[in-house]
């Protein structure tokens, strides 16, 4: 079983995995292998960044500390007694540990609300309606009751999944044939008799067409002269592969299928 | 005044336990049905009533709750229920759960002395806890800083079926399940317990 840092949740919580792998006495643990075992992960991650690793990296100082007193002889140990972390100190902190998590699983096994039992009323939501008052105490009964007032309020986020401009370019690309020049109203209007089964509004696939125009305008496919109240698009040569391979640079694509990947917008 | 059969009684008991989304305490089924009942006259109707959803081809249970009564679904029947539900389940994380359980066992308590126990930071955690409601401040510690603590809330005794705090497994209990039977400490609390015994 490979290890890595990123999937668990701080230090403690990989020593205990490191501890149950090895099959120790968590009472018991041999520091010399756990130590070594924990290095040789940490050791593994590359580019350990400090903000999100700096937990690991002080527990590995820790159990090197451990380690290397260990190795003292009986006499110098009782001098350091009184500084520094020991392994009692370690074996405590690893108890504590496995016993909240033990505590969890119980908590996890009750039969729960809106997993396993339900109330006539469960499509409500989970926000209580319990008036209460602003206390005294100042800032964090305001951060409490802002906190329950926006729950109360009613806020709506819609997320539309839109096609990037790179699959945009594919979807359009009829439209422009070498040598031909088209208005953009017209690039718009073969939108809305072929688009009309998607969902997302006419002025997403406006402004998705517009951005696309700008970009094969910078790569030289076509040229756009405003008319009125229109912009002419000349086709200069059609779009093939090599288009689309300098289109992914251009829109930071490392690769086609990364390229189908749907961008998102927040309504 | 109204005159009320026992039929009555259970009826409206009923109907107001049906109609409320959350646990409704002695004193909501007095406020609702007058003063004429004592609070522990409307206790013995619930659980009268109680006992008859516990009859096998019953669907639904009386179960007492966060300090009040409440309708539910037999968890026998969840697969059944599920099926229709369109919202996901009622689910926390590893994490979480080991975040709610520490505040459950330690409240109040401040956020470092959460991130001490795990350490590591707990505090996007205990914000994701606040938004369910599960987890709420209380009050500031005497500690330096005056660091906010935390406590759980009766939602969360709602979610997981307690009446009170008390009706967590003691911290103690789950200690001794991962020592050896014969340990030297289990040894001596069975024979202070039977000490005990024979005192009473």
């Amino acid at each position: 079983m490979e290890f890595a840092i990123g999937t668990f949740e701080g230090p403690l919580d990989l020593l205990l995995a490191l501890v149950r792998k090895e099959e120790m006495d968590i009472m018991e643990i041999d520091i010399h292998r756990i130590t070594q075992k924990y290095l040789a992960i940490i050791q593994k991650t590359p580019q350990l960044n400090l903000n999100e690793g700096g937990e690991f990296i002080q527990m590995a100082s820790t159990l090197i500390y451990i380690k290397s007193r260990s190795l003292l002889p009986q006499e110098a140990e009782e001098i350091l007694e009184e500084e520094g972390p020991s392994k009692e100190d370690l074996i405590q902190a690893l108890a504590q540990h496995n016993y909240y998590l033990k505590a969890a699983e119980k908590l996890n096994e009750r039969p729960s609300l809106n997993r396993d039992i339900w109330t006539c009323c469960s499509s409500m939501d989970f926000v209580s309606v319990e008036s209460e008052e602003i206390q005294a105490d100042g800032l964090f009964s305001l951060i409490g009751a802002f906190r329950k007032a926006l729950k109360r309020a009613y806020t709506f986020k819609i997320k539309i999944s839109l096609p990037s401009v790179f699959e945009w370019i594919h979807k359009i690309q009829s439209f422009f044939i070498k040598g031909k020049t088209r208005s953009f109203q017209q690039l718009i209007r073969q939108q809305k008799s072929t688009q009309k089964e998607e969902h997302w509004s006419s002025v997403h696939q406006i402004l998705l067409s517009f951005l696309s125009i700008l970009e094969l305008g910078k790569l030289g496919v076509v040229t756009m002269v405003q008319k009125d109240k229109d912009i002419q698009i000349q086709t200069h040569r059609e779009i093939d592969e090599k288009i689309f391979y300098m289109l992914g640079k251009d829109l930071s694509f490392d690769k086609p299928s990364k390229a189908m990947r749907k961008g998102s917008v927040v309504q | 005044m109204k005159k009320w059969s026992k039929d009555d009684i259970f009826s409206v008991l009923e109907s107001l336990l049906f109609s409320s989304d959350k646990p409704l305490k002695i004193s909501d089924f007095l406020s609702s049905m007058g003063e004429n009942f004592k609070g522990a006259e409307i206790r013995d109707y619930l659980d009268q009533l109680s006992k008859t959803y516990q009859k096998k081809n019953r669907g639904i249970e009386l179960r007492e709750v966060a300090g009040g009564y409440q309708l539910v679904t037999k968890n026998e029947n969840k697969v059944f229920v599920q099926c229709l539900k369109k919202r996901r389940p009622f689910q926390l994380s590893k994490p979480s759960l080991e975040v709610l359980s520490i505040i459950a066992y330690q409240q109040p308590c401040t956020r470092a002395e959460i991130s001490q126990i795990r350490r590591t930071d707990s505090g996007h955690i205990l914000r994701r806890l606040m938004d369910r409601n599960l987890v709420s401040f209380a009050g500031q510690s005497e500690q330096p800083g005056k660091p906010m603590m935390y406590k759980t809330t009766q939602k969360f005794l709602e979610v997981y079926g307690l009446k009170n705090l008390k009706g967590l497994p003691s911290l103690d209990d789950i200690k001794n399940e991962f020592l050896p039977e014969d340990s030297e400490e289990n040894r001596v609390q069975f024979n202070l317990e039977a000490l005990s015994e024979n005192v009473d």
